[in-house]
């Protein structure tokens, strides 16, 4: 099975007052298509760094990054940007859908900024997509007319807009109760028996322990990997 | 609390620092504001001053005697022992003729008998020759234009019915009257020689006295005093006109022009505190957190409000220190091109102490009232509503404008974002909408002004007098003759015989103004009255009169009252009853009308005129110029010589050229108000961006590039330009009539014959999509130079 994702001597610097940071530290990594892994540590291990290196939102400082058999290091930003659209749903901790649009047009809207689609096909397919979340009839809301839980549905709908092979989140339960992290995360788990790649970093070691791979990071270095 | 606020000084000015482009902004907007208020008051301050100072130098006349029929030397100096008479002076002032683009136009001819011995009313020399030697003039510096000639240059003057070439020596300066330009002659002064050979006399007939200072009360005494003494002496006083040494002729003119800048300068003002109130909104609403936390660690609000109140007192600072030498220096160039306009020079250039106290009170004390609502909204909020704060900011959105507007169905997902972003916090987008709307609304409201003057112009000149051209003839022609011959041409309508001349209209109050008197046929085709009161004049009226408005005003002439006419030597007085009150704007709105019959019997005459006027078959400038060159050629042909002609395009052209300068000075005040606007959107949008850096940051994590970002944040701002347009379209109608019935009746003392500028729409919704576009440019554009990382982690 082919990697989805290909980390190969990863190493990431922040420039700070106080001098350079070493926030990642000789990472490699690989992640298989299909594969559901858990991304753990303590605070400030870099673990929202390395995820931030797949998305393109964080650049490495050295090392290469191959995503969906792209080299992210060659792409600028607009690039990074619409390649992003079509190849990795981001869900946020605190959801970050777009106040003014419907959930429906939240849904749709990647597919608007990457014409995934064609026009005629959006608003069934993220009709569709909120059928699959239990959105459905919730569709014509504004986000601030929904439950977080909902809210978070809603993103991952989004997150799948334009079907990526891909789908990281950081701390996307973190918001949530544990009722409803329970729910979504089986949403996650259903993703993955469908064929999609996920990587979510979690503080939940419960939810971590029922992950089939766990990345440990710590002090900006993979010390387990199981 | 000393150390509390030392540490919270230093959080202020890091603040400040840290967010150089809002600083810069929120400086700028106030700075608009006080450069609106500084600059009219700077104009106004250097104005005023330097006028008065100007005009005090040339020691004006505060009487005027006109002698026609001339004064001796020896006779002028007798007047310096009338009782309160301090100095007397006289002139030679007579109106000759000139040949200009083969056309012969009326000149004013001045002989100052000895000028380098003037005491009153001095004129100062400025180029060339000082002394006109004979066969030379010096020309007012004013004139030179209107005569389109240079020192030099030789012109045709009629002399006594032959043509003689003066040449043009030198320049002076004259400062006693209004410019050539409005008054409408060219003024030029010649040698007592000169005046022989055009005139066949050299006598003068203009005395000036000026009042001692502890008589400056009996001003008008004094006067009848002096006219005593000429006429015991044997001369006919024409015209006695006194005026007041500390205003210059033109003053009341500014003062017009001072408050309608004025109120436009505070309108001003007024916008640019509803960009403070924006900004500082937008400050609060971004450190909501910090305050919350600081609440949470043992500030007040009182201290909360102190904190923010430097911040605002650093904008103020910081926005005056900007506008002030901007305010100087454009308020100076806008005093010297009025100075210019009424050919007054202004002293060198220096600061207006009074400009910079208001600049500063305006500056430091107008953002302290605009920042009190959001700065008590946010230091009143309450550490649970500070710190639970979560998601995307910026507004929720979830209002019921917003809902409304999420029902339109059909737009690009792009642009309906847009559009609901717009209304996302209704507050702020208000107050930039007000801006941007009053902006829009003076600008249409400033051009409905001139098409309004231009309007009511055309309907009191054209519309009124009807005529194309005005003949005056060197000597009076039998109208049974004259007439006939002049409709015998076939670009001729019609021909009318008219009087025009100045007399003394002595009031049944005791007071005597000078009015222009004006004759014609009772069944006239040309002249239309536009009467306030009472009626027209009829056949067979033999001493009715009808008088202008303003003197009914002024002077309280009601009708039915009977006023004495004084045609000055030779005539006797007459008595007249009032029996219409007439609107007409020409020569000052001075106008009285009398019938032609009812005249002649006043002068002893019949069947004469010295002015024709006529009206063509086709109205336009080229053919007016055209068959009036045709008309005196017939005439020239039956031995009649033509004195002087004006068309009308000429009378209307001097009465336009004040109000242009009001003009001018409006669209200045517009396009300010117009970038105050301007940088309300820009202020607003920049705001936005700042606020939702997080959304971009998210909208660049699901697949937005930097074109649809900027896509997102343009289309917001000409969503806002494009309802700010319709809004100004609307407020637009009654504050173009407001201003024009102001305005006309600051200048005329009647509303203006409102014309809306229609033009104006298509002009504003240029400027409004250029500044919309402007104004989210650079916002738009650092929305999409943020990185998802730096969007993401803002705070």
């Amino acid at each position: 099975m082919a990697d989805v994702i290909e980390i190969e001597h990863l190493n990431k610097e922040f420039a700070t007052d106080a001098g350079a940071v070493r926030v990642l530290r000789d990472v490699s990594l690989n992640v298989a298509r299909g594969e559901f892994v858990a991304v753990v540590g303590p605070s400030g291990s870099g673990k929202s760094t390395l995820i931030n290196m797949l998305t393109g939102i964080d650049r490495p400082t050295s090392g290469r990054v191959m995503v969906a058999g792209t080299n992210l290091n060659r792409m600028n930003e607009n690039q990074m940007a619409r390649w992003r659209g079509r190849n990795v749903g981001v869900i946020f901790q605190f959801f970050q859908l777009l106040p003014t649009l419907t959930i429906l047009e939240n849904v749709m809207l990647p597919m608007d900024f990457c014409n995934a689609y064609p026009v005629s096909e959006r608003k069934p397919r993220a009709l569709h997509l909120l059928d699959q979340v239990g959105l459905a009839d919730q569709a014509h809301k504004l986000p601030s007319a929904v439950s977080g839980g909902q809210q978070q549905r809603a993103a991952i709908a989004r997150a799948l807009a334009n079907d990526p092979p891909l789908i990281v989140g950081d701390e996307p339960t973190g918001n949530l109760d544990s009722k409803t992290a329970e729910q979504v995360f089986d949403m996650f788990g259903e993703l993955s028996r469908r064929g999609k790649t996920l990587m979510l970093v979690t503080h939940d070691r419960e939810l971590a322990k029922r992950m089939p791979r766990v990345v440990r990071v710590q002090d900006g270095i993979v010390i387990r990997d199981t | 609390m000393l150390n509390s606020l030392r540490t919270l000084r230093h959080k202020t000015f890091r603040d400040l620092r840290g967010n150089l482009n809002r600083t810069l902004l929120v400086a700028l907007s106030i700075a608009i504001g006080v450069l609106g208020v500084g600059m009219i008051v700077v104009t106004q301050d250097i104005l005023t001053s330097d006028i008065r100072a100007r005009y005090r130098a040339i020691n004006p006349a505060q009487i005027e005697i006109s002698v026609p029929n001339g004064v001796k030397p020896d006779d002028v100096a007798m007047l310096q022992k009338v009782p309160g008479v301090a100095d007397a002076q006289a002139r030679a002032v007579f109106n000759g003729r000139y040949r200009n683009d083969n056309e012969w136009k009326t000149m004013e001819f001045i002989v100052i008998p000895e000028p380098d011995a003037q005491t009153i009313n001095i004129v100062a020399p400025e180029r060339g020759k000082w002394y006109a030697e004979r066969g030379q003039v010096i020309a007012e510096r004013a004139s030179l234009g209107a005569m389109n000639a240079q020192i030099g240059d030789t012109i045709v003057v009629d002399a006594l019915g032959s043509e003689k070439v003066l040449t043009i020596v030198g320049t002076a300066h004259q400062q006693d009257d209004v410019m050539a330009s409005v008054k409408g002659n060219p003024i030029v002064f010649i040698n007592a020689d000169t005046l022989k050979q055009l005139q066949g006399h050299d006598r003068v007939n203009t005395i000036y006295l000026t009042v001692a200072p502890r008589d400056a009360s009996q001003q008008a005494a004094v006067a009848d005093a002096a006219r005593d003494k000429l006429e015991r002496a044997g001369y006919t006083v024409a015209r006695v006109t006194l005026r007041d040494s500390n205003v210059h002729p033109a003053q009341d003119v500014l003062n017009v022009l001072f408050l309608v800048m004025g109120i436009l300068g505070v309108l001003s003002l007024l916008l640019s505190s509803f960009l403070v109130t924006n900004t500082i909104s937008a400050l609060v609403a971004q450190q909501i957190k910090q305050i919350g936390v600081m609440k949470a660690i043992g500030a007040d609000t009182l201290l909360i409000m102190r904190a923010y109140a430097l911040t605002v007192l650093v904008y103020g600072l910081l926005g005056t220190a900007l506008a002030m030498p901007f305010a100087e220096r454009a308020g100076y160039q806008l005093a010297n091109y009025l100075a210019r306009q009424i050919n007054v020079d202004l002293f060198p250039y220096r600061p207006s102490h009074t400009a910079q106290i208001v600049m500063l009170a305006v500056g430091l004390i107008v953002p302290f009232i605009a920042a009190i609502k959001p700065l008590w909204e946010g230091a009143r909020i309450t550490v649970r509503q500070a710190i639970s704060d979560y998601g995307l900011g910026g507004g929720s959105g979830n209002h019921r404008l917003s809902r409304w507007l999420g029902e339109i169905r059909g737009l690009p997902r792009v642009w309906a974002l847009a559009l609901r972003n717009a209304v996302r916090v209704p507050d702020r987008l208000a107050l930039t909408l007000i801006t941007l709307m009053l902006g829009g609304a003076i600008f249409i409201a400033v051009l409905s002004v001139d098409a309004s003057f231009a309007n009511t112009i055309g309907n009191l000149i054209e519309g009124q007098y009807g005529m194309d051209a005005l003949f005056a003839f060197k000597r009076d022609q039998r109208v049974s003759w004259v007439v006939p011959l002049v409709e015998s041409h076939q670009e001729v309508a019609h021909a009318e015989a008219w009087y025009f001349n100045q007399a003394t209209m002595k009031l049944a109050s005791g007071q005597n103004v000078q009015v222009l008197l004006e004759a014609g046929p009772d069944d006239t085709q040309f002249y239309k009255p536009r009467l306030q009161a009472g009626r027209w004049l009829q056949a067979g009226d033999e001493n009715a009169i009808v008088i202008n408005r303003k003197w009914a005003e002024q002077e309280g002439v009601k009708i039915g009252d009977i006023v004495k006419l004084d045609l000055g030597e030779g005539y006797a007085e007459t008595e007249w009853v009032v029996v219409g009150i007439n609107q007409d704007l020409v020569q000052k709105q001075t106008s009285v009308f009398v019938s032609f019959d009812a005249l002649d019997r006043v002068l002893k005459r019949t069947d004469k005129t010295i002015t024709l006027e006529v009206q063509y078959k086709n109205h336009d400038a080229a053919s007016q110029k055209e068959i009036t060159r045709e008309v005196i050629a017939l005439l020239n042909t039956k031995g009649i010589d033509v004195f002087s002609t004006q068309i009308l395009g000429d009378i209307k052209n001097q009465v336009t050229s004040l109000y242009h300068i009001l003009v001018v000075f409006l669209l200045v005040m517009s396009f300010l108000t117009a970038l105050v606007g301007g940088i309300g959107l820009m202020g607003m949008m920049s705001i936005n961006v700042l606020e939702r850096s997080k959304e971009i940051g998210v909208m660049r994590a699901i697949g937005a590039d930097s074109r649809d970002i900027v896509k997102i944040f343009w289309g917001e701002s000409i969503v806002i330009a494009l309802v700010s347009f319709a809004l100004a379209i609307i407020a637009s109608v009654p504050l173009s009539r407001g201003m024009a019935r102001a305005v006309g009746m600051a200048f005329i003392q009647t509303p203006l014959d409102f014309a809306y500028a229609y033009n104006g729409i298509a002009y504003w919704f240029v400027i409004v999509i250029v500044v919309g576009t402007l104004a989210s440019i650079a916002p738009a554009l650092s929305a999409a130079n943020l990185s998802v990382r730096q969007s993401l982690s803002y705070e």
